[in-house]
C-alpha cells in the first residue's frame, strides 16, 4: 500500500478586519493573577480575550535555520486595564504561566486598508523526500508540543533512512526536553489503552541473541507513532525504542542483545496518536510481556573468561626464638611455602582452587633447651590441597565460607588435614576471615584477619592468631601484617611481616612475602 | 475577521490492498512453519522470501489460498535451521511485510536435547572419535635401609579411543588399554631384610562410560580387567566433572584395582589461556601394589594444540610416600580428534 500524502495551503495570508492582535508579554505573576505589559494606551481594554503562548525556537527540517513559533499556554480575559499595564486573574493557569511569555490581546481597530499581497519570489522546486518533511514541518504550526512530538515520531517511524532524520531527531529531542519542562516525564505518559496490536510474543529466546518484534496495527489511522519499552526481568527501569512503521499496518522492532539475558527480558508498546495522547497498545508496565532466557549452562559458567584465573606463590617464616635471650639452643622456627591455583566462578561456588605447599621446622617448645642427642624435633609435610569457596549477599554484606582438603606427607607417611574459613565482606576488598586449619604432624593454626583497600593499588591484611605448629608443640600467638601492591597489570605482590610468641620470654620475628598472577 | 491558516493533510492509500500477516513467535527446528496472511481474494499474487538468517539468497515460496481470507506458505523443514529464518512476503511486486533489505528474523529454537548436541558439536568441532594416549613416570624416590636401596616407581601407559554418541545422558564410549610396572617394596622378602619386587600388570583391558546427566555435569564410569603377577583382577574407576575436560573444569575421582591399589585425585583445569589447557592435580595414591604406604602426587598439566585435532601434552610434579623420600613424576601425552 503506498500512502499518498497532499499537503495543501489554502491560505497563508491573513484576513484583514476591524480588529487587531497586539502583542506584549508576561511581566510579573502573583498568586492567581499575571500582569502583562499591555494597557489601555494600546487600546487594551477589560474584558478583551487574552491569549499566552510559550516562544519556542526551532530549527527548519530543511535549511537548519531557525524558526520561531511557539506554543499555546491558555487563555483568559483581561479584568483591568491600566495605561500601560494589565491585569488578568488567570486561576490556576497561572502555575502554567512564566514570566516572559507572549501576551496576545485582541482589541478592536477601524478598519485599515489591504495592502497588496506580496507572495515574492516563487519557491523552488523540491524533491518529494523534502516536500513530505516540509509537510510535517507545517502541518505543526502552533499545533501543541504533544501533536507535534507525534508528527515527528511518526515521521521518524515510517523514514528511519531519511536524510532528514538527524536534523528531525535533535529537534525531537529539544521537544521532549520542554515537555518535561512543561510537565514532569512518567514512565508511560498514558496508562489508557489507546490502540491495539496483533503479535504473538516469543516464549523464550537465546541469551546474547536479539529478539525481533513484529506487531499488527488493528486501527493504523489512529496511531502516530510507536515505542517498544523494554528491560530485563528485574530490572527498575525501561528502555525504550521507536518501532519502525512499516506498510503503514505494522510496527517492528528489535530488543537488542545486550538485554537478553537471564531470567528474561520484558516488554510493552505505547503508542502516540496523530493528536498527541499517548497510551498502550499492548501490554503494561506493571504486567509487561515476558520472554524467557535461560541461564547460562555449567559449561557457560566455566567457560574461559579473563580475570578469573589465578596462581600465587607465597613464602612465609616464623621465628619464635628472635629475642630469647635464654641460655642454651631454644630452636623454634618454621617455614612454609605454597602454590595455589584459583579458578574464579561468580556464582554461589565463587571459587575452586588447588595447590601444592611446604611445611618445615623444629621445635614448637616454649622452655625447650636442645643439646646434641636432645635434637629439637623437627617436623615437615608435603602436601597438596583442593578448595573451594561459596558465598553470597547477607543483607547487604558478602559473606561466604571456604575451606580446604589437604593431604600430604610427613616424616610419618601419609596425612590428611583441613581447613575451614569464614569471611564477612569482599575478599578484595574490605573483610574479616576467621581461619581454622589443621594438618596432621604439623599441628593447628586458628586465625583472624581483617583485610582492606585503603587504596586501588594497595591492599593491607593484619591478622592475629593461635598455633602449636610445626610440630604440635606449645601453643603461641602470631600477629601478622601484610601489604600487597597492586602495581603492575594482572600482578600483585605481597610483603608480610609477622611477631611470634610462645610466651614472654620466647618470642621472635618472622616475614615473608609472594607475588601472585591473575589473567 | 483572524488571521487564517489553514492546512489540510489528506492521507489516502495507493491501489495495493493490505495484507495482514501476524509474525510467528517463534519456530522449532527441523519442522515445517506454516507463514499465514489475510487478504482478499482479489489480492495479487502472495509469496514468502525466505532464507537461513547468516545466508544470502532467498527462496520463494508462493501462498496457497487456505480459505476466503486466509493465505499459507509452507516453509520446508530443512530451511527452518537455527540461529533463525529471514523473510518477507510480497503481493505481486510489492513488499507487503518487512522487506528484502530488512526481513523479519524469527528465531528458531531447538529442543533441549537437539540444542544441547549443538554446543557438543560446536564444542568438538564436529569430531566425535578421540584417539588418546598418555604415558606416565612416577618415583617415589629411593630408600636405603641397611643398606639395602628400595626403589620405588612405576610406570604407566594409557591408550584408549572415544566415540561421541551425544545419545543423553550417555555422552560418549570409551574403550582404553592398560599398561602398568613397577618395582616397589614388597611384603614377600626371603628374609627380615626389605627387599623389592615387580608390582603391576602387563596388559589391562577396560571400558568407560561418559555419562552426561546435565550439560557440563560428567560422570565417567569405568571397569578394568588385567592380569597381574598374581592372576587375573578388575578395577573400576570413576571421575565426576564440573565443566569441559579440555577446557576449565574441576574433577574428582577414584580409581581402585585388585592387588594394584587406589587413588583418588582432586584436579582444577582451566582453559583460559588460549590453545594452551592446564590442569593441577592432587592425587592420593598407593600404586604400584595395594600392600605400600600411602602416598601423593601432585602434578602439573600443560597441553598445546599443535594441529587441528591435535593436541600434545606434558605432566611434571612430585611424588612422596615420605617426607624425605621423594621423587618426580612427569609424563607425554597426546590426544587426537577427528
Amino acid at each position: 500500500m503506498r500512502a499518498l500524502v497532499l499537503v495543501i495551503v489554502l491560505a497563508a495570508a491573513p484576513a484583514y478586519a476591524d480588529d487587531e492582535i497586539v502583542r506584549g508579554a508576561v511581566v510579573r505573576i502573583e498568586a492567581k493573577e499575571l500582569y502583562i505589559s499591555l494597557g489601555a494606551g494600546r487600546g487594551v481594554t477589560p474584558g478583551a480575550a487574552l491569549r499566552i503562548k510559550r516562544p519556542l525556537a526551532l530549527k527548519h527540517p530543511v535549511t537548519r535555520e531557525i524558526v520561531h513559533d511557539w506554543l499555546p499556554v491558555g487563555s483568559a480575559k483581561i479584568t483591568q486595564a491600566g495605561a500601560e499595564m494589565s491585569r488578568a486573574v488567570v486561576g490556576d493557569l497561572a502555575l502554567e504561566i512564566k514570566v516572559g511569555d507572549i501576551a496576545e490581546v485582541l482589541v478592536d481597530r477601524p478598519d485599515a486598508a489591504r495592502p497588496a499581497p506580496d507572495r515574492g519570489p516563487a519557491a523552488p522546486p523540491v524533491d518529494p523526500a523534502t516536500a513530505e518533511v516540509l509537510g510535517v514541518f507545517a502541518a505543526q504550526t502552533n499545533q501543541s508540543i504533544d501533536v507535534r512530538i507525534a508528527a515527528w515520531e511518526r515521521y521518524l517511524s515510517q523514514h528511519p533512512g531519511s536524510k532528514f532524520g538527524a536534523g528531525v531527531r535533535r529537534d525531537l529531542d529539544e521537544l521532549r526536553g520542554l515537555r518535561d519542562q512543561l510537565q514532569p516525564p512518567s514512565a508511560v505518559e498514558g496508562t489508557s489503552r489507546v490502540a491495539i496490536v496483533a503479535h504473538e510474543a516469543p516464549q523464550t529466546a537465546r541469551p546474547g541473541a536479539a529478539i525481533a518484534l513484529a506487531f499488527v496495527l488493528d486501527h493504523p489511522d489512529r496511531v502516530a507513532s510507536a515505542y517498544l519499552h523494554f528491560r530485563p526481568i528485574g530490572a527498575p527501569t525501561y528502555r525504550a525504542v521507536l518501532l519502525a512503521r512499516e506498510h503503514e499496518l505494522y510496527l517492528r522492532g528489535t530488543i537488542p542483545g545486550d538485554v537478553v539475558a537471564a531470567p528474561g527480558v520484558e516488554y510493552f508498546v505505547e503508542v502516540s496518536a496523530p493528536d498527541g495522547r499517548s497510551g498502550l497498545a499492548l501490554a503494561a508496565p506493571q504486567t509487561p510481556i515476558a520472554v524467557e532466557v535461560a541461564a547460562p549452562t555449567l559449561l557457560d559458567r566455566f567457560a574461559a573468561q579473563p580475570q578469573r584465573s589465578s596462581v600465587r606463590m607465597m613464602f612465609d617464616s616464623l621465628d619464635f626464638r628472635t629475642f630469647d635471650t635464654r641460655s642454651g639452643d631454644r630452636t623454634d622456627h618454621m617455614y612454609q611455602a605454597t602454590i595455589d591455583f584459583t579458578y574464579w566462578l561468580g556464582t554461589t561456588v565463587e571459587s575452586v582452587g588447588v595447590g601444592a605447599g611446604v611445611y618445615a621446622g623444629a621445635g614448637g617448645l616454649r622452655d625447650g633447651v636442645f643439646t646434641p642427642g636432645n635434637e629439637a624435633p623437627d617436623a615437615a609435610f608435603h602436601y597438596g590441597y583442593a578448595d573451594i569457596e561459596l558465598g553470597g549477599h547477607l543483607e547487604r554484606t558478602h559473606a561466604s565460607v571456604g575451606g580446604q582438603l589437604i593431604a600430604g606427607v610427613g616424616h610419618e607417611g601419609f596425612g590428611m588435614g583441613a581447613e575451614g574459613r569464614i569471611r564477612l565482606g569482599d575478599r578484595t576488598g574490605t573483610n574479616l576471615m576467621f581461619r581454622g586449619r589443621t594438618v596432621d604432624q604439623v599441628g593447628f593454626l586458628s586465625e583472624i584477619r581483617f583485610g582492606t583497600r585503603p587504596a586501588q593499588a594497595l591492599g593491607v591484611g593484619i591478622s592475629v592468631g593461635a598455633t602449636d605448629q610445626p610440630a604440635q608443640g606449645d601453643t603461641g600467638v602470631v600477629f601478622g601484617t601484610e601489604l600487597e601492591l597492586f602495581a603492575i597489570r594482572n600482578v600483585s605482590i605481597v610483603a608480610r611481616g609477622s611477631y611470634a610468641a610462645r610466651s614472654v620470654a620466647h618470642a621472635g620475628l618472622g616475614g615473608g612475602g609472594g607475588v601472585a598472577f591473575t589473567w | 475577521m483572524k488571521p487564517i491558516i489553514l492546512v489540510l493533510c489528506l492521507a489516502g492509500t495507493a491501489a495495493a490492498e493490505s495484507v495482514r500477516h501476524v509474525a510467528p513467535a517463534d519456530a522449532v527446528a527441523g519442522a515445517e512453519l506454516d507463514l499465514v496472511a489475510e487478504a482478499s481474494a482479489s489480492a495479487p499474487q502472495l509469496a514468502a522470501h525466505v532464507r537461513i538468517a547468516g545466508t544470502a539468497q532467498f527462496s520463494t515460496i508462493e501462498l496457497v489460498r487456505r480459505d476466503d481470507a486466509h493465505w499459507v506458505a509452507v516453509v520446508p523443514a530443512t530451511t527452518v535451521l537455527p540461529p533463525g529464518v529471514e523473510y518477507y512476503l510480497t503481493s505481486g511486486d510489492e513488499a507487503v511485510f518487512a522487506t528484502p533489505e530488512w526481513p523479519h528474523t524469527l528465531a528458531v529454537r531447538l529442543d533441549s536435547d537437539a540444542e544441547r548436541k549443538s554446543h557438543d558439536i560446536a564444542r568438538s568441532r564436529a569430531r566425535r572419535s578421540r584417539i588418546h594416549a598418555q604415558g606416565d613416570w612416577v618415583d617415589f624416590g629411593t630408600r636405603t635401609v641397611n643398606g639395602t636401596k628400595l626403589t620405588d616407581n612405576y610406570y604407566r601407559v594409557d591408550a584408549d579411543f572415544a566415540y561421541r554418541l551425544w545419545a543423553y545422558p550417555l555422552e560418549e564410549i570409551r574403550v582404553g588399554y592398560t599398561r602398568l610396572l613397577g618395582t616397589t617394596q614388597s611384603m614377600d622378602c626371603a628374609g627380615a631384610a626389605p627387599c623389592t619386587g615387580d608390582a603391576g600388570f602387563k596388559v589391562g583391558g577396560w571400558f568407560e562410560l561418559g555419562l552426561a546427566p546435565l550439560e557440563g555435569v560428567h560422570l565417567d564410569t569405568r571397569v578394568m580387567v588385567m592380569a597381574t603377577s598374581i592372576g587375573f583382577g578388575v578395577g573400576a574407576r570413576g571421575e565426576i566433572r564440573l565443566g569441559d575436560r579440555d577446557g576449565s573444569h574441576i574433577a574428582i575421582g577414584t580409581e581402585v584395582m585388585k592387588d594394584i591399589g587406589a587413588d583418588g585425585f582432586f584436579r582444577l583445569g582451566w582453559g583460559t589461556v588460549p590453545r594452551f589447557p592446564m590442569s593441577a592435580t592432587v592425587e592420593i595414591t598407593n600404586l604400584p601394589a595395594s600392600t605400600r604406604d600411602t602416598g601423593i602426587r601432585l602434578y602439573y598439566d600443560i597441553a598445546n594444540e599443535v594441529a587441528p585435532g591435535v593436541r600434545i601434552g606434558l605432566r611434571i610434579g612430585y611424588a612422596a610416600r615420605f617426607e624425605q623420600v621423594a621423587g618426580i613424576t612427569g609424563g607425554l601425552g597426546a590426544t587426537v580428534d577427528f
